[in-house]
């Protein structure tokens, strides 16, 4: 299966300065061989490996990321950042997966100071490996704009995905065993699809309705998606912002709030009225029933979301 | 007997000893302003008390009835007896700390509780969502701040703290007085979530997905 | 007004032929419409429309046979009604006076049959004091009413009773809240009466939300005019001039016939200033709710009326002390409502001449599940649960043996077989942790799972929960968790012990009654049932999850 043209892999290696580094450097004094494909950054500690850094290079068009570290508990720092580096790894393996990238893209690997022959052993697997993979986006399939389009989603989550992280998805006792048996675990599955796998998708609704008032069936072909899966975050996203212009007569609404004389008390029975009138609600309503009822927006919406009555979105074959 | 100050003084007693307390306090009160500790995650003295963390249950007997009741709600009245320890009222204050470390076991708050009265961080699976819902924040912003930027969303189980996407990325930047009423830190997350998800891609640079 | 209703009687012949159509909530869905169409037309075309009236009425309760027609002056009730049958109806029975054999009530054992209402075996132990009214008269009219005695007890609160008077004699004839709580309505009238402030308010719970529970919709849709006459009734003893009726936003029919009825009796001057020249002012505003169960809470659907979210708030003070904006509020249920009028015009001394010591009257029970009769029947109270399941009900399709009968839908409790002899009344109910609640009676057969039964109800409760507090919100989503898997056979050890403690939390410290009665089909079926909930628990599983450890 030659290609016609050669592809060299661009991959972006974050190694540690005290165990990695050291291994790679004596891998080349050594004069042990392997592809020159990988372009190095020397940080302190593979534990100051930021899940934006991972993304960017990404987003810059490398093709795979590269992070090396000190063995487990070997750590040369008191706060055994590799640990952390272990954890953000898995959790960036899973966003990758999620926005449709082969996880393999991203490695972590431990390697000493003396291990040059191990360094080069593992380079001289992981370029073959990326080869094979092909080109970011390409080899997976996908075009090349759409994935700049979700690498862009991913990276404004971060600050809220390292949040995440740290409270609720990382582990008090620090062994290997303990860490790998609950990043395999389902219970991190669970955890991982409600607190960020849901606001990813909710993310990509977003845009995508912004754009258009797409369907739940368009949005969950173009998302890979279930169509159960993406009606259900379809409502969410859509009462918590504008989204597309949506079908909103300002007169209609006008006359039924002011049929109830404008008063804040009334507002059940206007958005009952409303949705009675145009079968859905957009944000755009809610933020007008609040502003001519003077009821804070954020009322107005607990009770819009208060239970499954109202509907944000049009159903299908409504206009 | 009420003299003509503003307000009857009204006795009760509460674990044995007699405390002073004026009418329209509530059991709470009386008992802090008698140097009386009873735990609390909801309740803050800016806020009006909510009730809904119920870590503050306390046994209150008058007129010969004896029930559970909120101590942050329940107001003084004459003759009233308050326990605020007990079998029932530990067993009820572990089980809720038990609940709400299988969402935020790493809440400085809900640890120290736990350690007191012997709750179990593992006794319930791990809950996704870090919020406990004790709505400092969301009641914070309404009364004292008046800008409601933060509110409720959906019942149930499935109820939790959302940003006003316009709101957080104007208001809140210059203010965040919230963040500080958190017991966890899911507030600080569900603000840079609604940011993030606020500032969507520009539409000139959106592209046709096909 | 006595006038006038003498006015309306006259014209009316009592033995003029009537077809009623039941239009209730399942004949409404059984094609009453076709019925009603069919009748229509074949009356015009054998020239009758004059000589025979056709009525469409509310619900008659007897749901499992519809579509239901009665004929009148005879009485003859005919089931399970096609549009085809029609012109049989019209030509053998309404002009030949013969009976139509298979469109007759037959007992299914002994094919007896039973042709005029009395005979029917459904309606023969009933009391039907409130919803006998209904296949008499059709609900968007208010004359039929007014034909029937309508509003002659407000005519005589307002202008031959003073309101202490009312208020006692409601006392008197000890009418306790049937909505759930079981209440002493009277007291609660007291309370408001007697709490300070001018300003006070009635309202009318019409948010029937308890599962398999639907007579407050039979009464209010079949007979919206007894509601309102007692809740003006109420107004006067209570010192209020404004009146509430909450319910629900889902059910249209019910909806179009409070508001005509509303209309109607403001138009006849029964509504709003100077009603019969009595001097008392009253007026009535409708409210919908968003759809959620715990919005039939009094202090959460009092905050929604407000216009905030129908969240309960506990009720250290009472509602009837500061309810709906802090004025004093007394809310009472549909059927409480319905009774009032009844009292007033008969007397609370022939009102005590029925039921028990501890519970006065008759109760509407909704009658669902595995049994023959479904429909909504009107006991009085003291008739014991046998006689309600076999002789009302007709007993459990199938031959099946009865396992349990479960009271109060989602809040309440099962009674096994073996307590069915149990009289129908609120305390000796509650004392075996099953309250009657509002009057649901879910038949279950032996084929149930009770685990299943309490799985499901929890389930209901945590999409309806308010989710505020956190013993209920947790305690539901915990204990559903736990059922879930004993459901699919996973039970582990110590699921039992754990539920108990989650129970035991959740009823002690939950905000309100939801929460508090949230775990009570789970403490009555393990009660009574507990086998069922051991045999769920998988012992080899549970001895290899300890292995692991």
């Amino acid at each position: 299966m030659a290609a016609a043209h050669m592809f060299e892999p661009k991959i972006l290696g974050f190694l540690c300065n005290w165990c990695c580094y050291a291994g790679a450097d004596l891998a080349g004094v050594s004069r042990f061989q392997y592809p020159p494909n990988m372009r190095v950054i020397r940080l302190m500690c593979s534990g100051r490996v930021d899940p934006a850094h991972i993304f960017r290079a990404f987003a810059t068009g490398q093709d795979a990321v590269f992070i090396g570290g000190c063995h487990l508990n070997d750590c040369h720092y008191v706060t055994h950042g590799n640990y952390d580096a272990l954890a953000m790894v898995h959790v960036c393996k899973k966003l990758l997966d999620h926005i449709g990238l082969n996880p393999k893209r991203l490695r972590l690997e431990w390697v000493s100071a003396g291990e040059g022959i191990r360094f080069a052993g593992i380079m001289n697997e992981f370029v073959p490996e990326i080869e094979k993979l092909g080109p970011l986006a390409k080899g997976e399939g996908i075009e090349e704009q759409e994935l700049m389009v979700k690498l862009d989603m991913v990276t404004k989550l971060i600050p809220y995905i390292k949040l995440v992280q740290a409270e609720r998805l990382g582990m008090p006792v620090k062994t290997e065993e303990a860490y790998n048996e609950f990043f395999n675990s389902e219970e991190f599955d669970r955890l991982f699809n409600e607190l960020i796998g849901d606001k990813l998708i909710e993310a990509q609704i977003a845009a995508l309705l912004n754009e258009k008032l797409h369907t739940a069936e368009e949005i969950a072909a173009i998302l890979g998606l279930s169509p159960s899966e993406v009606s259900r975050q379809l409502n969410v996203t859509a009462r918590n912002q504008s989204v597309g212009t949506g079908a909103l007569d300002n007169k209609k609404i006008d006359a039924i709030i002011n049929k109830h004389q404008g008063k804040a008390r009334s507002l059940v029975q206007v958005l009952l009225e409303i949705q009675n009138a145009n079968q859905w609600i957009s944000h755009d309503v809610l933020q007008r029933v609040s502003e001519r009822l003077d009821v804070p927006l954020s009322r107005v919406m607990q009770i819009a979301t208060f239970h499954e009555t109202f509907c944000f979105m049009p159903e299908e074959g409504n206009e | 007997m009420a003299n003509n100050t503003k307000k009857t003084e009204i006795i009760v007693q509460i674990d044995g000893t007699e405390v002073k307390a004026t009418e329209g306090m509530t059991v709470l009160q009386a008992a802090q302003s008698a140097g009386i500790f009873i735990p609390t995650l909801c309740y803050h003295e800016k806020l009006e008390p909510y009730g809904v963390c119920r870590m503050c249950t306390v046994e209150v007997e008058v007129r010969g009835w004896t029930k559970h009741v909120a101590a942050c709600l329940y107001p003084v009245e004459k003759e009233l007896i308050v326990r605020t320890r007990s079998e029932k009222i530990d067993k009820i204050r572990k089980m809720i700390l038990e609940f709400l470390l299988a969402h935020a076991p790493c809440s400085p708050q809900l640890q120290e509780l736990a350690e007191e009265y012997g709750a179990d961080k593992d006794r319930f699976d791990k809950e996704a969502s870090f919020c406990i819902l004790c709505g400092l924040c969301v009641r914070y912003c309404a009364e004292v701040k008046k800008k409601n930027a933060v509110g409720y969303v959906d019942n149930g189980p499935r109820r939790e703290i959302r940003f006003i996407p316009e709101l957080a990325l104007t208001e809140c930047v210059d203010c965040k007085e919230c963040f500080e009423l958190c017991p966890t830190s899911y507030l600080q997350a569900a603000f840079v979530l609604a940011q993030s998800i606020a500032s969507s891609p520009d539409p000139s640079q959106t592209v046709s997905i096909k | 007004m006595e006038k006038f209703r003498k006015g309306i009687l006259s014209k009316r012949n009592p033995d003029k032929p009537c077809i009623a159509i039941c239009a209730g909530m399942d004949c409404l869905g059984l094609d009453n419409g076709g019925i009603l169409n069919a009748f229509q037309k074949e009356l015009e075309k054998k020239d009758l429309k004059t000589k025979v009236d056709i009525r469409v009425t509310g619900c008659h309760g007897y749901c499992g046979k519809g579509p239901v027609v009665v004929i009148y002056p005879e009485e003859i009730c005919y089931v399970e009604v096609k549009p085809e049958d029609v012109p049989d109806i019209v030509s053998q029975t309404v002009i030949g006076n013969k009976m139509i054999d298979r469109l007759v009530c037959t007992a299914p054992d002994t094919g007896e049959k039973a042709v005029h209402l009395s005979e029917i075996p459904f309606y023969k132990k009933q009391m039907r004091h409130l919803i006998g009214t209904n296949p008499k008269i059709d609900p968007q009219s208010i004359d039929d009413y007014l034909a029937v005695g309508g509003y002659s007890a407000l005519a005589k609160s307002l202008l031959d009773m003073s309101s202490e008077e009312v208020l006692e004699e409601v006392k008197k004839a000890h009418l306790r809240g049937r909505g759930g709580g079981g209440f002493p309505a009277g007291w609660k009238w007291e309370t408001a009466r007697k709490a300070p402030g001018k300003e006070k308010y009635v309202i009318v719970n019409a948010h029937e939300g308890e599962l398999g529970a639907f007579m407050d919709r039979a009464i209010f849709t079949g007979n919206p005019h007894s509601v309102l006459e007692g809740l003006i009734i109420g107004g006067y003893a209570v010192g209020s001039n404004q009146g509430f009726i909450y319910t629900r936003h889902d059910a249209p029919q019910l909806k179009n016939n409070i508001d005509l009825a509303v209309a109607k009796a403001e138009e006849y001057g029964f509504l709003g200033e100077n009603i019969l020249g009595s001097g008392f002012n009253f007026h009535v505003e409708v409210h919908l709710d968003i759809g959620i169960f715990v919005s039939g809470e009094s202090s959460a659907l009092m905050k929604s009326i407000e216009g905030n979210p129908p969240e309960p708030r506990p009720k250290y003070i009472r509602t009837s002390v500061s309810g709906i904006w802090e004025k004093p509020s007394a809310l009472n249920n549909v059927e409480t409502w319905a009774n009032v009028p009844l009292i007033i015009n008969k007397g609370s001394e022939w009102y005590n001449s029925t039921g028990t010591e501890s519970s006065k009257g008759t109760k509407l029970v909704s009658l669902s599940g595995n049994i023959v009769n479904t429909g909504v029947a009107e006991v009085p109270f003291g008739t014991t649960i046998r006689e309600i399941v076999y002789d009302i009900g007709g007993g459990i399709p199938k031959g099946k043996k009865l396992k349990a009968v479960h009271f109060g839908g989602p809040m309440g409790g099962s009674i096994p077989e073996s307590l069915i002899d149990t009289p129908l009344d609120f305390d000796e109910l509650a004392k075996l942790g099953a309250p009657i609640g509002a009057g649901s009676m879910l038949i279950l057969d032996e084929d149930s799972s009770m685990v299943d039964v309490t799985r499901y109800f929890l389930n209901f409760l945590s999409n309806e929960s308010c989710g505020k507090c956190v013993p209920c919100r947790e305690g539901i989503r915990q204990i559903l968790k736990i059922l879930t898997r004993m459901c699919e056979g996973r039970g582990r050890e110590g699921d039992i012990a754990l539920l108990e403690e989650i129970a035991e939390v959740t009823g002690a410290a939950s905000l309100c009654a939801l929460g508090k009665t949230a775990a009570d089909p789970l403490k009555s079926t393990l009660r009574y049932f507990r086998n069922e909930y051991e045999a769920t628990i998988s012992k080899t599983q549970g001895q290899a999850e300890m292995r692991e450890e």
